[in-house]
């Protein structure tokens, strides 16, 4: 899951942004709103992050362009601002959601959550492919009912693909959503995440299949 | 509590500044009136006491040597009137010689020539009458002289007529007076309605309610008021659109570091390793202190606001003294990013009269923003000076500077023109300009003479000179 923090305060950004790495989220930040729009522009996200008042470019403007675009991804506005005209403003823009600073980082990581599932048209938080289980609240997969360890990078693969299961995943959608703007994409480390988690996958009875070509796709063995 | 003052309202105040002058001229119009009417009534008495005298004259003769007077009924008839009224007279010889009539009249003030009359008050028997005396001239007589007739009359028909015209005359003052009180007073309802009107709506007005008063249906004369009116609604308008511009700042400003201090706290408190926790309470210290510094800028700021109120005489201070003692407290600063901080200046004092504290935080957040902004390995020079007007502070960097179009609006609260950078809310300068206001005196930004930079420039009033 790659998200688009916009905050123009360097600590805040910084720490948040460590916060939600350490929740295994792919986090990209932005310092100003004409920086946001661009990546906006140009990049795929599953959620953004909007600070309102950003320098360059208002963080309302950001987001109405952004709506202008027909741009679905779920927006969380993230400010100081807390008048109700703010908050209604907001979401009148199409924001999805409002949170006033300062805020309970759980609080947060839980909305985010909650908007993810919702733009991923997931009602239930629990997700799974045979005896695979993904729980999206804790963000953690279970594998027969014993817990799965993963690293932040095969977690984000294995998450795409549980959150698309049955449908097909292309080798390029995976690795934009696993590796933010200022990292080299390389498709071949895709190959070898897919590898070690065929591996990890090996005692259960869900598998990733190789549609050459095309990507990849999670099923349930008995149907291989 | 003190008793409070009664005003009259603006109705009652105009019919009483009409009324009352429009009182005293009847006043005088009604003693003018009794002047006149006396003198009417003296003319009338006159002219009857004088035809009264020269009928009885007409009958005097010489005859036989002697004066022979008869007083004709003709003579008196002319008195009958429906007042009680009692008339004398009295006849005497050039020599003074009663020859008829009432010894108690008195004789005329003065010597009359033939055919002259002379009118003079007098009392006869303790009642005031009016006398006329005529003197006749009486041919073949051998004295010299003529013969004297006076004729008196007691006052009270005079009285009365006096009376009788001074009456009509007050009763119609009267009648006026009250015809042009009510008058007043349906003007003042028609011309007032709209003063009134005024007060009404003002008066109906919610506490903070900025909007316009309505001049269309208001005589000229009120227009000017309510314009006035309008215009200081206006900058108060404008006042407290920047006080909540501030305020809503200040509160976005002062959230920030508590997010950030919130975020770091929930960072370090998941992790077990404790370098991360380490590394998380080194940044936490660096938000706390730059929160602190945010307290107390907007604090500052608050103080200048309130001062540029106060007006008291003060101790003067050693601007020079000042400076230095700001430059020792921002060196270790100065030191950290590597400036090259100093003060040119020759010694002597410069003496200013202003509070200490106020001086201190001018002086010190302009140093601060030129160390802040003045990329290491720079240069930040400080001078003072006298000009002709007063005092100057020069704060000179060699930083990036701050384009012209852009020098005004530095002076805003929170304006920050570079965010990347720099560590700060865009406090500094709107501190500067507002103990700047406070204190009288002018800051102004420039260019320097070469290369890049920027000069603050603070012109104080000459000591003595203020406050």
């Amino acid at each position: 899951m790659k998200l688009l923090l916009v905050e123009d305060n360097r600590p805040l950004s910084e720490w948040l942004a460590r916060t939600l790495r350490a929740d295994k989220y792919t986090v990209e930040c932005a310092h100003d709103g004409l920086e946001a729009d661009g990546l906006l522009r140009t990049e795929a996200y599953d959620l953004v992050i909007l600070d309102l008042a950003l320098p360059g470019l208002d963080g309302r403007e950001v987001l109405k362009r952004a709506r202008s675009r027909r741009n679905p991804v779920p927006v969380l506005i993230l400010t100081a601002f807390d008048a109700t005209r703010d908050r209604i403003e907001g979401l009148d823009f199409g924001a999805d959601d409002y949170m006033v600073k300062p805020f309970e980082v759980h609080e947060l990581e839980a909305r985010i959550r909650a908007l993810l599932r919702r733009s991923n048209q997931q009602k239930n938080p629990i997700l799974s492919c045979a005896s695979l289980v993904y729980d999206s609240n804790s963000r953690e997969f279970t594998l027969a009912g014993a817990p799965l360890a993963l690293t932040p990078r095969e977690h984000a693969v294995l998450e795409l693909l549980m959150m698309k299961a049955g449908k097909t995943v292309a080798k390029r959608a995976l690795a934009e959503s696993l590796f933010s703007i200022d990292e080299a994409v390389n498709p071949e480390a895709i190959e070898i995440y897919v590898h070690r988690l065929r591996r990890k996958l090996e005692p259960g009875d869900a598998v990733i299949v190789t549609l050459r070509g095309l990507g990849y796709l999670l099923k349930p063995r008995h149907e291989a | 509590m003190r008793p409070e003052t009664t005003t009259l309202s603006l109705r009652a105040r105009l019919l009483l500044w009409l009324l009352v002058p429009l009182g005293a001229l009847a006043l005088v119009n009604l003693a003018l009136a009794r002047q006149e009417a006396r003198r009417t009534a003296d003319m009338v008495q006159d002219r009857l006491l004088l035809g009264s005298a020269r009928t009885i004259a007409q009958q005097i003769r010489f005859e036989d040597g002697l004066l022979d007077v008869a007083i004709p009924p003709a003579a008196l008839e002319l008195f009958q009137s429906g007042a009680e009224d009692r008339v004398y007279y009295r006849i005497a010889s050039p020599q003074g010689v009663l020859l008829s009539g009432y010894a108690e009249l008195p004789p005329p003030p003065m010597g009359l020539r033939p055919e002259e009359s002379v009118r003079f008050p007098a009392e006869v028997r303790g009642e005031a009458v009016r006398v006329v005396a005529y003197a006749q001239p009486v041919f073949a007589a051998p004295a010299e002289g003529p013969v004297i007739i006076e004729v008196a009359q007691t006052l009270q028909d005079h009285d009365q007529l006096v009376r009788k015209l001074w009456t009509t005359t007050l009763r119609q003052d009267m009648w006026t007076l009250a015809l042009a009180g009510l008058l007043i007073w349906f003007a003042l309802r028609r011309g007032l309605k709209d003063i009134l009107r005024l007060r009404d709506e003002v008066g109906r007005r919610k506490p903070g309610s900025l909007e316009p008063l309505r001049a269309r249906p208001l005589p000229q004369e009120l227009r000017p008021l309510v314009e006035a009116l309008n215009s200081y609604i206006q900058r108060l308008d404008a006042q407290m659109a920047v006080r909540s511009r501030f305020i809503a700042n200040a509160s976005h400003q002062l959230r920030t570091p508590f997010a950030v201090l919130q975020t770091q706290a929930s960072h370090g408190l998941r992790s077990a390793d404790p370098a991360l926790k380490d590394e998380v309470l080194g940044a936490m210290s660096e938000s706390v202190r730059q929160g602190t510094r945010l307290v107390n800028q907007l604090l500052t700021l608050s103080q200048a606001e309130a001062g540029a109120q106060l007006s008291r005489p003060r101790d003067p201070v050693d601007l020079a003294t000042l400076t230095q003692r700001v430059l020792e407290e921002q060196a270790p600063l100065a030191h950290a990013r590597n400036i090259d901080l100093g003060f040119d200046h020759a010694g002597e004092p410069v003496d200013l009269r202003a509070p200490a504290a106020m001086l201190h935080e001018l002086v010190a957040n302009l140093v601060d923003n030129a160390l802040r902004y003045t990329p290491p390995g720079g240069k930040v020079t400080l001078a003072l000076g006298r000009t002709g007007d007063g005092i100057t502070l020069r704060v000179q960097d060699n930083g990036p500077g701050i384009p012209p179009g852009d020098r005004a609006r530095v002076f805003e609260r929170f304006c920050r023109l570079n965010q990347d950078d720099t560590p700060g809310c865009g406090l500094g300068l709107s501190i500067v300009q507002e103990v700047a206001q406070a204190l009288g005196a002018e800051v102004r930004l420039s260019d320097p003479d070469s290369g890049t930079g920027l000069v603050a420039t603070v012109t104080f009033p000459a000591a003595g000179r203020q406050g």
